[in-house]
């Protein structure tokens, strides 16, 4: 079916139901007009409009034509009708406009809503209700006299229609969700009925109107109707008061009093859906409690730190998970002991940012703890909320890192001398063989003299001796740092990658180079493993210095290590400017360097240490888009052989 | 030999000059280059002595320059002498047939004892290879009629039988036997069988 259709069945049945209930509403008129102390039907039009489109207030118009035709007989001439319709449809299309417009909580769950519905509706009903009593008295049906009677009752019966009927309609579509629980509560809903009933026999139905003095026992019912089941309890609840009240004593009264009666019963009706309104809040603000209590537990259970709560006196109130694997103890062994027992060195005074202390295991063992503090100051239960994370591990690695570095520091120091030595020796030795060679010249040339005087020769022979043993002391030395002896034994290359990487990881991150490692190593590695260790770092802490001068974007360190034969092979890729051309012939020659701040014996002394084990160092590729450097080492190194 | 010289390669320059002073005084010839490359240009087949060379040098290394010789047959003794002390290199080196391996700074005496002897080495490789030379042209201007006469002889055969292997009589081997001999500069049989050998060295 169509949506034009469906809206055409709704409007239909809107329409009969509509004259069904004015009909049925029909009493007390005034002046046999459609003025009468209870307009269900004012409460049926707002609740169709609200709910399928203010268009559709042009049914209310037909519904109110036909309702006069039908129900009253015409008592007004053809335009009087149509205009006073014309007010009701147009009256109710513009409210039911501007509630859709404002966004209103169609269920009134809470107490905004309820009040702008309420006064809305009132507001609504006494403009509606004016321009009723001014069109009659336009088309001279209603004598001016009887204006603000007409408006009064025709305004107290709209708006309790409204009140009553509207918030239970609207509630409809939501019954089917409702079923279970009301199906679960069938012995509450029938003891409900049973004491409204009672109140309503006793209050309108018992007797004369001389009972009317009880009427307040009507709060109760409704009371605790509402308690139970919200606003749409409070609707149906003085609704049946409504009809009770309709049918039961009304007929006895006169119109002024059932008008009376009517300002009680509209209090009564706004009192209760604000009482729903507000249970419909309480329980909105509950279930958002649970889920962020739930939240919170998932997130305590979860953490990876130790959470604990304490209370202002320093006990402990609660433990997480990660707490009780921290202290070693039960969640209900700490809860109640003082947190100063687990943590001596903390003073709850005031909150903590992050700091650094040592902490007492159930079992007695101490241990290097991080903690942060804060002071919850929830009024109902002040206390601090303690944050410790476990940082034993953490210091055994910093401490294992420290221990290699320094090994790793002292090798290198006594590869450098040597290298240092060896230059030197080198260095020296040349004029030092121009001086020996010099002197045995001038031993030959002074032979022809040393008649005259003897000290001549002895002198020159003297002084080629020193020169001769500052040569040897030279070599010595050399030879001191040479011997350095190499330790071959089985190097884990994986590991050893891995360490070298991690004494630089802290240096790339900072840098944002992209460090990345391949490790394709088949065989067991016999080989010096902190020189090659000093080869690696020395390369990595290049290529680290290579990629800083070049976009951040482009950093990155490639370092590759596998077997190939009876060869090891590790390369180290970098995505720097690549070795300048000015350096590249002498790259692995001592002092020779591109750094500013470098003494250019890196390479040097890491091609010494892996040519000391029958391995080599070489520059594979170097262009603009970087250099990458190879290290080849026999898998199994030999020793050095005495020099 | 008095034309033997000892050619310095060393790119320092007082080593250079103060080694070059001291041979000289010591009464040897010395000619200085401060490249191997330098050396291999000037180089003339002529030259004999030997070769004194640094084993560092910036381009062509006392190692590069050593297998440079060994590839342009350039026979020289090379000395080595190094401020480094590298063993690796100087196994190598001596592996090449270097003549000996001298580290800097260097006693004189023992320098001049190696180069001295190396220097004897080259003459007496040049006398060799001078005579094998002579006698390789000697026998060139023999017939082929008198080389065949000589190769039988040096193979032991009696006269009476070469003329009967040449299927000639006595006298013609005796004539082509005289005629040999006299282009040969020898005296006796045994000249003859020693020149003919000594040539044959030469031709391989």
């Amino acid at each position: 079916m169509n949506i034009a259709g469906r809206n055409c069945l709704l409007g239909i049945g809107y329409v009969a139901a509509y004259i069904a209930l004015d009909d049925l509403s029909f009493v007390q008129p005034l002046l046999k007009l459609g003025i009468t102390p209870w307009n269900p039907d004012a409460g049926l039009t707002l609740a169709f409009l609200l709910l399928c489109g203010w268009r559709q207030a042009i049914w209310t118009a037909v519904a109110a034509i036909l309702a006069e035709l039908l129900v009253r007989g015409a008592p007004v001439s053809l335009p009087a009708l149509l205009c006073s319709s014309a007010v009701i449809a147009i009256g109710y299309g513009a409210f039911a406009f501007v509630l859709s417009k404002h966004g209103l909580d169609l269920l009134l769950a809470s107490r905004r809503a309820v009040l702008e519905f309420g006064l809305g509706s009132a507001v609504t009903a006494f403009v509606i209700a004016s321009a009723y009593a001014a069109t009659l008295i336009v088309f001279g049906v209603l004598p001016v006299a009887l204006t603000s009677h007409a408006i009064a009752r025709n305004w107290i019966g709209d708006t309790n229609g409204i009140l009553t009927l509207t918030p239970l309609l609207l509630a409809a579509p939501a019954v089917k969700r409702a079923w279970p629980a009301l199906r679960a509560h069938r012995g509450l809903i029938a003891s409900q009925a049973l004491v409204l009933a009672a109140s309503l026999w006793l209050v309108f139905w018992r007797g004369p109107a001389a009972h009317v003095s009880f009427i307040y026992v009507l709060f109760a019912p409704v009371v605790w109707i509402t308690l139970a089941w919200g606003v749409p309890g409070a609707s149906l609840a003085t609704l049946l008061i409504q009809i009770g009240f309709m049918t039961g004593l009304a007929p006895q009264l006169s119109a002024a009093s059932t008008i009376e009666i009517q300002y009680f019963l509209v209090t009564l009706v706004f009192t209760a859906l604000l009482l729903g309104a507000v249970l419909a809040e309480r329980a909105d603000a509950l279930d958002r409690m649970r889920i962020s209590e739930a939240e919170q537990r998932a997130l305590l259970t979860t953490a990876p730190d130790a959470v604990l709560t304490t209370n202002l006196a320093g006990q402990i109130t609660s433990a997480n998970i990660a707490a009780e694997r921290l202290l070693r103890a039960s969640s209900s062994e700490m809860c109640g002991t003082p947190l100063a027992g687990w943590l001596p060195e903390l003073f709850l005074i005031q909150p903590v940012a992050r700091r650094r202390l040592n902490g007492t295991r159930a079992n007695g063992e101490r241990f290097p703890v991080e903690i942060a503090c804060v002071l919850l100051d929830a009024p109902a239960r002040p206390g601090y909320l303690l944050i410790a994370r476990d940082m034993s591990e953490y210091e055994h690695a910093q401490a294992q890192l420290r221990e290699r570095e320094t090994a790793l520091a002292s090798a290198m120091r006594f590869a450098l001398a040597g290298e240092l030595s060896t230059a030197l020796t080198h260095e020296l030795n040349q004029p030092m063989t121009a001086i020996v060679s010099y002197l045995k010249a001038v031993e030959i040339l002074a032979a022809p003299f040393d008649s005259r005087d003897p000290r001549l020769t002895e002198t020159v022979h003297k002084a080629t001796r020193e020169a001769l043993r500052a040569a040897d002391i030279l070599k010595r030395l050399r030879d001191f740092y040479r011997a350095g002896a190499v330790h071959v034994a089985a190097v884990d290359v994986e590991k050893l990658i891995a360490d070298v990487a991690c004494s630089f990881a802290d240096r790339a991150e900072r840098l944002g180079v992209h460090l990345t490692q391949e490790i394709r190593v088949t065989q067991e590695i016999a080989a010096d493993r902190v020189q090659l260790q000093m080869v690696l770092y020395n390369l990595m802490a290049n290529a680290l210095d290579a990629v800083a001068e070049v976009a951040t974007e482009g950093r990155r360190v490639h370092m590759r290590a596998v077997t190939d034969g009876d060869q090891l092979r590790v390369t180290l890729e970098d995505s720097g400017r690549g070795v300048p051309s000015d350096v590249l012939k002498q790259l692995f020659e001592p002092f020779v360097t591109s750094k500013t701040d470098g003494m250019g014996l890196g390479l040097a002394i890491s091609r010494s240490l892996l040519r000391s084990q029958g391995g080599e160092l070489r520059l594979d590729i170097s262009s603009a888009a970087g250099a990458r450097f190879l290290v080849e080492l026999p898998v199994s190194a030999r020793e050095r052989p005495a020099a | 030999m008095n034309d033997a010289t000892v050619f310095l390669v060393d790119d320092d320059a007082s080593v250079r000059d103060s080694l070059g002073l001291v041979l000289s005084l010591k009464g040897m010839r010395t000619q200085l280059f401060a490249t191997a490359e330098a050396f291999l240009e000037t180089h003339r087949p002529d030259w004999h002595g030997c070769v004194l060379t640094d084993l560092q040098m910036p381009g062509m290394s006392g190692l590069d320059l050593q297998r440079e010789l060994l590839q342009r047959s350039i026979a020289l003794p090379l000395v080595v002498l190094t401020a480094h002390g590298d063993v690796a290199a100087t196994r190598l080196a001596m592996k090449n047939g270097a003549f000996d391996f001298l580290e800097k700074p260097v006693d004189d005496e023992v320098l001049l004892d190696v180069l001295q002897s190396a220097i004897r080495e080259d003459t007496l490789r040049c006398e060799r290879h001078r005579s094998e030379h002579a006698a390789r042209s000697r026998l060139d201007r023999l017939t082929p009629r008198e080389r065949d006469v000589l190769g039988l002889l040096v193979g032991g055969l009696s006269q009476r039988d070469i003329a009967a292997r040449l299927k000639i009589s006595p006298r013609t081997v005796e004539v082509y036997k005289a005629r040999m001999m006299e282009k040969l500069q020898c005296r006796s049989v045994a000249e003859v069988v020693r020149t003919a050998l000594s040539a044959e060295g030469a031709a391989r």
